[in-house]
């Protein structure tokens, strides 16, 4: 039914057929990524190297089609969706690690490659790769610099940016660079810096030097269950403000709890409100002290049950419970909507408080897991998609709990991205000054028009209206998450 | 007066002392639409960093903005206005047992903004990275006077942009930092540090690789070479009844954390520095660590060249051996930071060796893949070299960010890579 245009023909000459989708019925697989959101590619090309990727770019910019990066596609601010008929570029065959170097503790990677298999294949030299989305086992290096990912264990350890030395790219006009390299720095205004978590706006990252560090010797895994979100709140707070900063401090809500109990039999307590989950790690001695100080501040705010992982088993049936949380709500509901923001450690008492409060007020259950130290919100908002009262609450509930995090002095994500989920709330926190200062480094990067479109920064109606009826009009009733 | 703010040889005209963001993005609108060009100053202790100014009418002093906008010790986080100087801003923090995990050169009269546009590192960021990476937002004028922001003030947050990270290391070309929100952290309970010295760099080399692979990760290592280190292991040597030779080299580590942490960190770490055949070494407490931590820094008056270089950790170590075996050792004031692959060389004599000098560093430089930067010389060198050294294509877009932020060439101008 559909004919082939002139831009898919010319793709076909630099990709063979079968890696450029452009029939309307394949195409609907690149509907999606994460979020709630959802569009239409204008055609998708897989790539298998930096010449095609850069050959495609020069067709795509004489056809004045605009460019979108893509993953694994797993991404919860709409970051990968083709907007305005974006041809996606999937990355997925650019999976290889190139190269490990372990006395100086580098590796150079393709973006294809999945956040896991990095870990996997660096494992055998005693190291690893710090940051660990939760979505670890998909996700890819490309996209987690896409966004700036972070993960559980970037408490103590910093995010991807802390851990991503450079980058080559393909710019606009299909030129290839290096944007950092693989040493610490390089001299010059720092294009790396500023290219992490620029959400495939600027130009497609085709090679990644990330920082690896040893395995720590020992690690401790402990868990303390409580009576109420507040105590675990303020434990965590009192936890931040000793400044021992462990490995990771995670917490899951009683609605968690109930979905993840029945999926990976953690063991948890029936009566627990809340569990936190902390991790530290390092020397012995280190573990020592600082699981010392933890669990004396556990008790101190009245954890009902404490208990450390006896082995690695446990430990992982631990973690499992923690990073498939988000799968396991599934049970609760038939869709999810999960809200990134981030508050002071200090305000997570009173604000987890208020998003309880709002959940009752808007007779709307939220489920919360959070990375809690670094005051990471993560509310799930348990919805029916079928029900467009409810798809409306679910929006007006993410909005109010931005508005909490805003208040609090807060940020709007803190590891998700703008995209498209968020781009209308970009104004309670930044002028228009502010944006346009962003806005620019579009043309510095001589990306203007070329990739990623519509992402990022506030439409025109965006900036005057409520954000979350733009977003109700994208939904339609059929959707599935 | 003026001649207080003198740059290679260039006395401004005028002196501006803003006392707020407001009075400094007056004052840079004014700048800006008169076509005037202005260069911005913090404690003035970097000043010799970057090319030749081309045009420079105006001194911003940047001092006057000096005072901590919000502090939240429970949160570990920080706001100050970016003419703070480091130490005031450290005295501040440790009245709450915190700091800011950055050492710089002079934090006396070197400010927080000076300090961050002139990517002003010292050691400790072997295991806390660079200052770049405590910022977590950031608030800068442009050279039109119009005033933006970017980040926030809780340690994580991927709103927009991360535009902070444009003007670290970019010696106020392209806006002036006005305030910056800082991730703090406590000040360790414990800190020692261990001073080893061999007889050659290969081999402080070896021990200074296997000590930052090891099993965890010292606050701080630093190999020393140049007439400053042997004197200073002759010193410790002769204190702890051993010798050190003609040639001796010296490693310097900082461990810091817990009191048993911190045992166990001098154990692994004199352990590794027998097996590694060290002629000796001390572990200092208290305030007789400083002595050894002094090598960091450039030696007491102002060198004739500073040159730094960043690369892989191994091949920083042999760009160290190389520069300490060239023709130029005995002058020549050595750092490695050996876990963050940095090498900084300080030299003083004559002008006219000083072109031969930079040759043949950056030669070494480039034949271990690293990046050389000159961050001090003689003025009149200065105009027939880009102290930067050649930047490739990203050079391209460095330039277009110049064009977008600062169309008019009023901040600094010609003072930047390539000089933009
Ligand atoms: C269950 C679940 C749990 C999650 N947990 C976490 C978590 O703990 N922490 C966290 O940070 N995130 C988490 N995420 C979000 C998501 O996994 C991350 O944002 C991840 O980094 C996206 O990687 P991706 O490969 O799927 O990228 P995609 O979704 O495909 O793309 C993400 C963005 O990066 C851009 N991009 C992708 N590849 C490139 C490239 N090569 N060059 C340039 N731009 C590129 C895209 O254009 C897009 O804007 C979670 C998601 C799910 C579904």
């Amino acid at each position: 039914m559909s004919e082939k245009s002139a831009l898919v023909h010319d793709l076909e000459q630099v990709v063979e057929p079968t890696h450029v989708v452009w029939r309307p019925e394949d195409l609907l697989v690149y509907e999606y990524d994460g979020s709630i959101d959802r569009n239409n590619p204008g055609a998708v090309v897989v790539p298998s190297s930096v010449e095609q990727i850069s050959e495609i770019i020069k067709i795509a910019r004489k056809h004045n089609a605009p460019v979108v990066p893509r993953g694994a596609g797993t991404g919860l601010s709409g970051g990968a969706i083709s907007m305005e008929g974006a041809v996606v570029l999937a990355l997925t065959r650019l999976n290889k690690v190139l190269e490990i170097d372990k006395e100086n503790r580098v590796a150079i990677v393709e973006p294809g490659v999945v956040n896991l298999e990095l870990g996997q294949a660096v494992a055998p030299y005693g190291l690893q790769y710090v940051p660990d989305p939760s979505s670890q086992s998909a996700c890819t290096i490309g996209g987690n610099v896409g966004e700036n990912a972070g993960g559980p264990h970037c408490l103590a350890y910093g995010v991807t940016t802390n851990h991503v030395l450079g980058m080559e790219v393909v710019l606009a006009d299909g030129t290839v660079t290096w944007l950092g390299g693989d040493a610490r720095e390089v001299p010059g205004y720092d294009l790396r810096g500023v290219f992490i978590g620029s959400e495939g706006t600027l130009a497609v990252v085709t090679k990644v030097a990330v920082r690896l560090v040893p395995q720590p010797e020992a690690i401790r895994t402990m868990v303390a269950a409580f009576s109420s979100v507040e105590a675990a709140s303020e434990t965590v707070a009192d936890i931040v403000a000793s400044g021992v900063i462990p490995g990771a401090v995670e917490m899951i809500d009683r609605l968690c709890i109930e979905a993840v109990e029945p999926a990976f039999h953690p063991g948890y307590p029936e009566d627990a409100q809340a569990i936190l989950l902390v991790e530290v790690d390092g020397l012995r001695e280190t573990v020592a002290e600082q699981a010392e100080l933890v669990e004396e501040l556990c008790r101190k705010h009245g954890t009902t049950d404490w208990r450390t992982a006896e082995d690695e088993e446990e430990r992982e049936t631990l973690w499992a419970s923690r990073k498939k949380a988000l799968g396991a709500l599934g049970r609760l509901a038939p869709n999810y909507y999960l809200i990134d923001g981030v508050i002071p450690p200090t305000r997570l008492p009173e604000t987890m408080s208020k998003i309880n409060a709002l959940s009752d007020e808007l007779e709307i259950p939220i489920a919360n897991v959070l990375h809690a130290g670094d005051g990471n919100l993560h509310p799930c908002i348990l919805f029916d998609s079928r029900q467009p009262e409810q798809v409306e609450k679910a929006l007006i509930a993410g909005g109010r709990i931005l508005e909490m995090c805003v208040e609090v002095g807060g940020a709007l994500s803190g590891e998700h991205g703008i995209g498209l989920e968020k781009q209308g709330y970009l104004p309670l926190v930044f002028t228009d000054e502010d944006l346009e200062a962003m806005a620019r480094l579009k043309p510095a990067f001589g990306a203007a028009g070329m990739f990623n479109p519509g992402k990022i920064f506030p439409t025109d109606e965006q900036r005057e209206g409520i954000p979350h009826a733009a977003i109700m009009q994208r939904l339609t009733s059929d959707m599935v998450i | 007066m003026t001649d207080t703010y003198e740059l290679d040889g260039i006395t401004p005209s005028r002196i501006e002392r803003p006392d707020s963001v407001d009075a400094l993005s007056a004052t840079l609108k004014q700048i800006n639409d008169g076509a005037q060009s202005a260069v911005l100053w913090g404690g003035g202790t970097r000043m010799h960093v970057g090319n030749f100014v081309s045009k420079y009418d105006v001194a911003v002093d940047m001092t006057g903005l000096d005072q901590i906008v919000d502090y939240r010790p429970s949160d570990l986080v920080v706001v100050a206005e970016a003419g703070m100087t480091v130490s005031a801003l450290q005295a501040e923090l440790g009245k709450n047992n915190q700091r800011l995990p950055f050492d710089v050169q002079s934090p006396d009269s070197a400010t927080i903004g000076g300090s961050l546009a002139s990517n002003n590192v010292g050691p400790l960021r072997n295991a806390y990275g660079g200052i770049r990476d405590m910022v977590i937002g950031m608030s800068v004028v442009q050279a039109d006077g119009t005033m933006t922001k970017s980040g926030g003030s809780v340690v994580k947050n991927v709103a927009g942009y991360d535009m902070a990270r444009l003007h670290i290391g970019a010696l106020g070309t392209l806006g002036a930092i006005s305030t910056v929100a800082f991730k703090i952290g406590p000040i360790p309970q414990t800190m020692r540090t261990v001073a080893a010295w061999f007889d050659s760099v290969e081999a402080a080399a070896v021990a200074g690789m296997r000590i930052t692979n090891g099993s965890f990760m010292p606050e701080a290592v630093i190999v020393v070479a140049g007439a400053r280190a042997v004197t200073h292991a002759k010193e410790l040597a002769t204190q702890n009844s051993g010798s050190a030779s003609e040639n001796a080299v010296v490693l310097v580590i900082a461990l810091a954390a817990g009191p048993a942490t911190v045992e166990r960190q001098v154990q692994d770490t004199t352990s590794t520095l027998g097996a590694a055949m060290a002629d000796g070494f001390v572990v200092l407490d208290g305030a007789d660590q400083g002595t050894s931590w002094k090598l960091a820094g450039q030696p007491g008056g102002t060198p004739s060249l500073a040159i730094r270089s960043t690369q892989k950790p191994t091949s920083a170590l042999e760009l160290v051996s190389t520069l300490s075996k060239s023709s130029i050792s005995g002058d020549i004031h050595l750092v490695g930071q050996v876990g963050f692959g940095t090498v900084e060389a300080y030299w003083n004599g004559e002008t006219s060796a000083i072109p031969g000098i930079i040759e043949s560093a950056r030669s070494a430089a480039h034949n271990v893949g690293g990046a050389l930067m000159i961050e001090r010389c003689p003025p009149e060198l200065k105009s027939d070299l880009d102290v930067f050294g050649d930047l490739g294509a990203p050079l391209e877009i460095m330039r277009r960010m110049k064009q977008q932020y600062d169309p008019k060439g009023t901040l600094s101008p010609g003072r930047f890579a390539g000089r933009i």
